[in-house]
């Protein structure tokens, strides 16, 4: 009965434990200075699980299908900033910079036909470039 | 104790005075020393919940929950003090205390 009752205040002990290293450590991760509003990067990664299982059933082994699913998701995910001015800056494609962080975003109309090409860079930085078709 | 149908242990009832007098002292502007009377209060309600949850057998793992959840409040903010006792009791469960 002793054993049981000292067993039982361990286990106490262990929740609140576990609970208050939770909240000092892996709560600050998931939400925004102490508030019940979860950070930005987080709600973009839970709204790509969909896409990631939808890669991962329909091309199981191919890798590079895979990436490009969760890509295009990604890049769907882009948030709308509807203030910034877009300039054109080829057919079917413009550019506005954010002045609150510098980020340049670039708008491509449905339809415009791009070309894709890999490059890669002096310091071996792989990079794909999206080249409007004339 | 028994109030019409329903049975209170001293616990309890000493749970729902403390509640009381956090009423009276926000409805009055009492001053209570370190802690936030509205974090206090919004804790004694959750509290007063889930004691409403759960069977008296429960009562020492929810009574040792409950004093450092109160004590927390002096140190970490509300949102956290809340996930705290809600994770708290998530584990009782997963660790069959509860």
């Amino acid at each position: 009965m002793n054993n049981k009752q000292t067993l039982q205040r361990i286990k106490i002990f262990v929740s609140m434990a576990f609970s208050f290293l939770f909240i000092v450590y892996v709560a600050p991760q998931i939400f925004l200075n102490n508030t019940t509003a979860v950070k930005p990067r987080v709600l973009a990664q839970m709204k790509i699980i969909p896409y990631s299982l939808y890669a991962y059933i329909r091309f199981p082994i191919n890798k590079n299908q895979q990436e490009k699913i969760k890509e295009l998701a990604n890049i769907q995910r882009l948030p709308k900033n509807s203030s910034l001015s877009y300039i054109p800056i080829s057919k079917g494609v413009y550019a506005a910079q954010d002045p609150d962080n510098a980020a340049v975003h670039v708008k491509v109309e449905s339809g415009t036909e791009l070309e894709v090409r890999t490059i890669t860079l002096n310091n071996g930085q792989t990079l794909k470039v999206f080249i409007p078709v004339k | 104790m028994y109030f019409g149908p329903f049975y209170f242990d001293t616990k309890e009832i000493f749970l729902i005075i403390a509640t009381l007098l956090l009423g009276l002292a926000l409805l009055f502007d009492w001053p209570i020393w370190w802690f936030d009377k509205q974090v206090l209060l919004t804790i004694v309600i959750l509290m007063l919940v889930t004691k409403g949850l759960l069977p008296a057998i429960h009562n020492e793992a929810y009574f040792i929950l409950a004093l450092v959840t109160i004590f927390l409040t002096l140190y970490i903010s509300v949102f956290q003090v809340v996930l705290f006792y809600l994770l708290a009791f998530m584990f009782f469960r997963l660790l069959r205390v509860i």
